[in-house]
């Protein structure tokens, strides 16, 4: 679907051509950023048959509010905080979720079924904990060490200093270990 | 409290190795081109409704037809008032039985129903075509 100039073009580049209305802008937006979007959202506790509505709805609200990203920080970190407000208004927190089959979830995957059991089991108690944690700490948490992202861009993004971002990145941590011990 | 973190309370391998792999199934289960085609959708959606006349929109239906049920309301509630008012006022100035009793009332009452067949007779007898004699018998009947 992408083509060869839309492939090299920046965010910024994509950004102002939606700007303008080019709705293969938009398509191409979706593209590089809704699978790293799904798994923050899966991550912070959406469920799997909410998950494209709850992507459509983000990448919706980024788009009717895209005059007020200014780059403060990258498109993706804003999309992701977008993306936990579409979750938290959508009252589609982990506490509702639905326990899914285990089966099911290996069905997706290779490796033996020993190992994606195990992997499963892991993944499933830290996004259990996850959704214990204060919402704050979550998100820096999901944007630091699933996402990547350095503290200066999540602090941009939460609209807080770096610093602050660490702290709570401690604080996510200890009770993470703690709660997986 | 920054300077009190140690880098190792911040590192823990295995978590952000199991971190990095939250939601990863449940992402790989999209068809993001499907998605990509649905926000669109939506999108050229919402722009259609945006550029709607201004007057069709929902919310404008939902405001008039608000507006001409109060209004309705107003008129059906003034209506009602203004004849209560009206009989009210009516029956209470005429008659000049503001501020009697019941017993007094009652009292008035058959000289009520008696004035108006008095009356009632001498008008509808036609003094025409009456004698010089009767008509000055009804005179004095009337002066007594």
């Amino acid at each position: 679907m992408a083509s060869p100039q839309s492939a090299a073009a920046t965010d910024a580049d994509l950004i102002a051509r939606w700007r303008g209305a080019d709705e293969r802008a938009a398509t191409e937006l979706v593209l590089r950023h809704g699978t790293p979007l799904a798994r923050f959202l899966a991550a912070s506790g959406a469920q799997q048959e909410d998950l494209d509505d709850l992507v459509q709805e983000t990448f919706l609200r980024a788009f009717r509010s895209i005059a007020g990203f200014r780059g403060q920080c990258q498109f993706r970190t804003w999309l992701l905080t977008i993306g936990s407000n579409v979750l938290k208004d959508e009252g589609r927190r982990a506490a509702k979720r639905k326990v899914v089959p285990l089966d099911e979830t290996l069905q997706a995957s290779g490796g033996s079924p020993h190992e994606e059991a195990v992997a499963w089991e892991a993944e499933a108690r830290l996004r259990e904990a996850l959704t214990d944690l204060p919402r704050l700490q979550r998100e820096v948490f999901l944007l630091r060490a699933q996402q990547g992202m350095e503290y200066e861009e999540i602090a941009s993004a939460l609209d807080t200093t770096p610093g602050a971002a660490r702290v709570h990145y401690h604080h996510a941590v200890k009770r993470l270990k703690e709660r997986l011990q | 409290m920054i300077d009190d973190i140690r880098d190792e309370d911040l590192h823990d391998e295995e978590l952000v190795a199991t971190a990095r792999e939250l939601g990863v199934r449940a992402a790989g289960q999209l068809d993001m081109e499907r998605t990509a085609r649905g926000v669109v959708a939506r999108w050229r959606n919402e722009q259609r409704q945006v550029h709607r006349p201004f007057w069709a929109s929902p919310g404008m239906l939902r405001v008039a037809a608000a507006v001409v049920l109060l209004v309705a309301g107003m008129e059906t509630y003034e209506h009602r008032h203004h004849l209560t008012q009206q009989v009210a006022t009516v029956e209470a100035m005429d008659a000049g039985l503001e501020g009697l009793s019941e017993d007094q009332l009652q009292a008035i009452l058959p000289s009520v129903e008696h004035t108006p067949e008095v009356e009632t007779t001498a008008s509808d007898a036609g003094l025409e075509g009456l004698t010089p004699d009767e008509l000055r018998s009804v005179l004095s009947a009337m002066g007594s």
